[in-house]
């Protein structure tokens, strides 16, 4: 539908924003606002998000309330996810779930997990104009319970904290003083139950930066802290993996481990100088690459069957890295670009099927459980020594901040080409150089990205007090709303057409206040709340720069209160 | 204990030491919430009236004469003056006149004994054992059964329109969201009285009800939560049986303006003697 109004050119953005935010949502439980707010703006832009009709529909639905109306759906899900967990099913075929109808589908946002895809399929996909508003209010008056992932401030501070694993990886922890973000981020997550007092986060948002500040000028030259960073966005992306059944996306019917492939080998055999170290290599594997051929499809054609045991490890890692190496070798060489590319998939589908095998135990008896990042921490260690067994290329490059659908690696990801080849002696070796104890340093920094993946998780609500700021927010947001909703049909698209600067003006000036009274359209309100409506009404410019954040660069489209579904298909009727 | 049931309009007299004020007051008020009438010497013996002569025609002219036992009651010589006109009154009427109520663990005299106890140690047990001697169930229905019906019947016939005189549809969430600070749904008195202490004492307040043509009158403490006085009326007027599931909330008015469930009586101006008037949102969403 986007294609249709919008051109191809759109859409391909719209995609590649899509890919990365609910990447981002997917592993890291992170809901990145600057692609959110181009999905919004994107659809806001075309007119393929609209205000509610009516302010009587529920379109702000969240999980919770689909739970309660329909019961524990995601149990059947859960289900279908044991077919991801034994390699049954491809990983790359995720399963789709749950229609939202029309709405800004809140729900299948919330639910949108690895594996499981949501899908909006309704008339049209609406905004809330409440929901929409409310998001221009300051972030301590939005909502006395904040959801963790809408949270300015709890991402801001996960940052710093990020920030603050860079910088100690980079001078070594006896150069950074006792304070550590994440001891008390933890602490403050597990005192509440995953409730985070909004205070408490500010506080330790302000400490962290003290704690950056205070190394700084211990950081020498930034080629380190860049492989550091670089380091930590890899690191991040296999804690999002670890946390997750089968997080290594290994099945049985992954095209590079079809027979075909064999023939494929069997050409570049064939066309190799008999004298090569490459062709030796390939042919010294090949027959046990046939024998891994046999098992992948005997665990295909029979899915019940447990993965392999011990012996066939070693064989996979041997040959995982021998594949890899034959690659290179043709590469250099200047063979074509598809053959050393099909070698290093084939290779790296080996080293996954080996990470498979080596996890399948700890998820067989839970597939549907999830675990600790940090409690996992060791997994993530192994693991990094050969990352493209877990993670894809395209997952390096949102990793890295680039788009899925670029050419090339990004530039961040130069510092750590060594490790992708070789593992993380090479990188050790060429970044920090002569650095002994870097060992236990890349620990504890692993440890620690661990800790802001289960951060992510457990920090559920950010809490703030529901003073008399917030108490008067909430009800200018609902009375804003009901007068909205009283106008006439046309004053309405009127208010619209302007990006919703409308709303700010009306807020600014306070006439729609005089306006909904003089037309008894003021709903009855008690003494409290016309004590609170006194204070705007005497100086509503004033409390509106109080309670709002609109100002000369506000994003208005980029804010509305629509999250669109990883799928999203509009009926027009 | 046994009994013949309790009409409409029977009474009961309380007998009790002074020193058992408290227990006294929270069975009468239990009492009058389950539409039970009570001779009660605090309300019906005024300043200067002879009390002898009172107490004597309070207990001829009651159906039953309920004894607050407890060691205080049992040393009382007024509470035995009262028991021993009971237990001539039993004598002569050859039915079952006293019912004991054993506040406290104490040694029964010996013309007790053979009779069947409301266990008051638990206090719920024994007001449910008392009204199970009446033929009725618990409820906490003060009013008088013609009023009560009047006003559920007025209230449930106000689907669409303003039954109380105030109050309007809701159609919109926000408006809704609006009015979750001062409305209640009925079904969620019962979770609402559990958050107070029940209120008892002389102290007034008077509910109108337009459309019924009622006014309930009902105790008052000013430190109770307007909430908490709204959940004791729907209760009372058992309204959770009538309107439940229907997305009907009512809510309180004073000077014509909401009063919030969180604030007490106090806060929001109410005086002993206030009229308040009962409100009406039925919510037309969705």
């Amino acid at each position: 539908m986007l294609a249709e109004v919008a051109g191809e050119d759109v859409v391909v953005t719209y995609q590649e924003s899509l890919r990365v935010h609910y990447w981002l949502w997917k592993w890291l439980r992170k809901s990145d606002a600057r692609s959110l707010g181009d999905l919004r703006r994107t659809l806001y832009k075309y007119g393929l998000v609209e205000p509610s009709p009516d302010a009587a529909w529920i379109v702000n639905r969240g999980l919770s309330d689909y739970s309660r109306a329909l019961g524990d759906f995601t149990g059947d899900v859960d289900r279908l996810v044991m077919k991801v967990v034994d390699g049954s099913r491809s990983p790359e075929d995720p399963i789709s779930s749950l229609d939202s109808g029309s709405g800004n589908c809140t729900a299948i946002y919330e639910a949108a997990r690895p594996w499981v895809r949501y899908i909006g399929s309704g008339l049209s996909l609406n905004f809330s104009l409440d929901g929409t508003i409310r998001n221009f209010l300051r972030e301590e008056l939005r909502s006395e319970n904040l959801l963790g992932y809408k949270s300015g401030l709890l991402e801001m501070t996960l940052l710093r904290a990020e920030i603050f694993s860079v910088a100690a990886l980079v001078v070594g922890s006896n150069a950074v003083d006792k304070f550590d973000p994440f001891n008390e981020l933890v602490a403050a997550a597990n005192a509440g139950g995953g409730t985070v007092e909004g205070a408490a986060l500010k506080s330790i948002l302000a400490a962290t930066g003290s704690a950056i500040e205070r190394v700084r000028s211990r950081i020498e030259g930034g080629s380190q802290l860049v492989a550091a960073m670089a380091l930590g966005f890899l690191v991040d992306a296999l804690a999002g993996r670890v946390v997750v059944p089968n997080g290594v996306q290994f099945a049985y019917d992954l095209p590079s481990l079809a027979p075909e492939i064999f023939g494929a080998i069997d050409h570049v055999i064939e066309g190799l100088d008999s004298t090569t170290k490459a062709r030796n290599k390939l042919l010294a594997a090949h027959s046990e690459l046939v024998r891994l051929s046999q098992l992948a499809e005997l665990h295909r054609t029979e899915p019940s069957r447990s993965p392999e045991s011990d012996d066939i490890k070693t064989l996979l890692q041997n040959l995982g890295d021998c594949i890899k190496e034959v690659g290179f070798e043709l590469r250099s060489r200047g063979e074509r670009e598809e053959l050393t590319e099909s070698l290093h998939a084939f290779g790296n589908n080996l080293w996954r099927w080996y990470f498979f095998i080596v996890d399948y135990s700890h998820w067989a008896a839970r597939p549907s459980a999830r675990r600790s990042a940090y409690d996992s921490r060791e997994v993530v260690r192994s693991w990094l020594e050969r990352p493209f067994g877990v993670i894809g290329l395209e997952d390096l490059k949102i990793t890295l901040g680039c788009s899925p659908f670029a050419a090339g690696l990004p530039k961040l990801a130069a510092p750590i080409v060594p490790l992708l080849r070789r593992g993380v002696e090479e990188f050790v070796g060429q970044n920090f150089p002569g650095q002994g104890d870097f060992e236990g340093r890349l620990e504890e920094f692993i440890a620690r990205r661990c800790r802001l993946r289960d951060l992510r998780d457990s920090i559920t609500v950010v809490h703030y007090p529901h003073d008399d700021q917030a108490q008067l927010a909430d009800l200018l947001v609902e009375l804003v709303t009901i007068w909205f909703y009283q106008l006439p049909s046309g004053r309405k698209q009127q208010m619209l057409s302007d990006s919703l600067r409308y709303f700010e003006r009306e807020l600014i000036q306070g006439n729609w206040l005089l306006e909904m009274e003089a037309a008894d359209g003021a709903p009855m309100l008690s003494r409290r709340q016309i004590r609170l409506l006194d204070r705007y009404r005497g100086n509503p410019t004033q409390v509106t720069g109080e309670l709002f954040e609109f100002s000369g660069d506000v994003d208005l489209p980029g804010r509305i209160d629509v999250y669109p579904p990883e799928q999203f298909m509009t009926l027009a009727l | 204990m046994a009994g013949d049931g309790l009409a409409d309009g029977s009474r009961i007299f309380i007998s009790y030491s002074r020193k058992d004020s408290a227990h006294a007051e929270r069975l009468v008020a239990a009492l009058l919430l389950n539409g039970v009438s009570v001779w009660y010497d605090e309300f019906d013996i005024s300043v200067g009236e002879n009390i002898y002569e009172k107490v004597e025609k309070g207990i001829i002219s009651v159906d039953f004469f309920g004894v607050i036992l407890t060691g205080n009651s049992l040393g009382s010589q007024w509470v035995r003056e009262e028991m021993s006109l009971a237990k001539q009154r039993e004598m002569e009427e050859r039915r079952i006149v006293i019912l004991p109520l054993v506040f406290e663990d104490v040694r029964l005299p010996l013309h007790l004994r053979k009779k069947r106890c409301a266990d008051f140690t638990n206090f719920d047990k024994g007001l449910q054992e008392l009204m199970r001697t009446f033929g009725r169930r618990v409820s906490t229905t003060p009013l008088d059964t013609a009023v009560r019906e009047r006003v559920r019947s007025a209230l449930t016939a106000a689907a669409e329109r303003d039954a109380a005189g105030v109050g309007r549809a809701l159609r919109t969430q926000s408006a809704a969201r609006v009015a979750r600070e001062f409305a209640m749904f009925p079904e969620k008195a019962d979770s609402v009285l559990r958050s107070h202490p029940e209120v008892t004492g002389s102290k007034r307040v008077y509910v109108d009800i337009q459309s019924a043509n009622a006014v309930i009158p009902m105790a008052m403490d000013p430190e109770e939560p307007s909430g908490h006085l709204l959940a004791r009326l729907l209760r009372a007027l058992g309204l959770d049986e009538v309107v439940s599931g229907q997305r009907m909330a009512f809510f309180l008015l004073h000077d014509d303006i909401p009063l919030e469930a969180a604030e007490t009586l106090a806060e929001a101006g109410v005086a002993e003697g206030d009229h308040l008037r009962l409100g009406l949102y039925t919510f037309l969403i969705e």
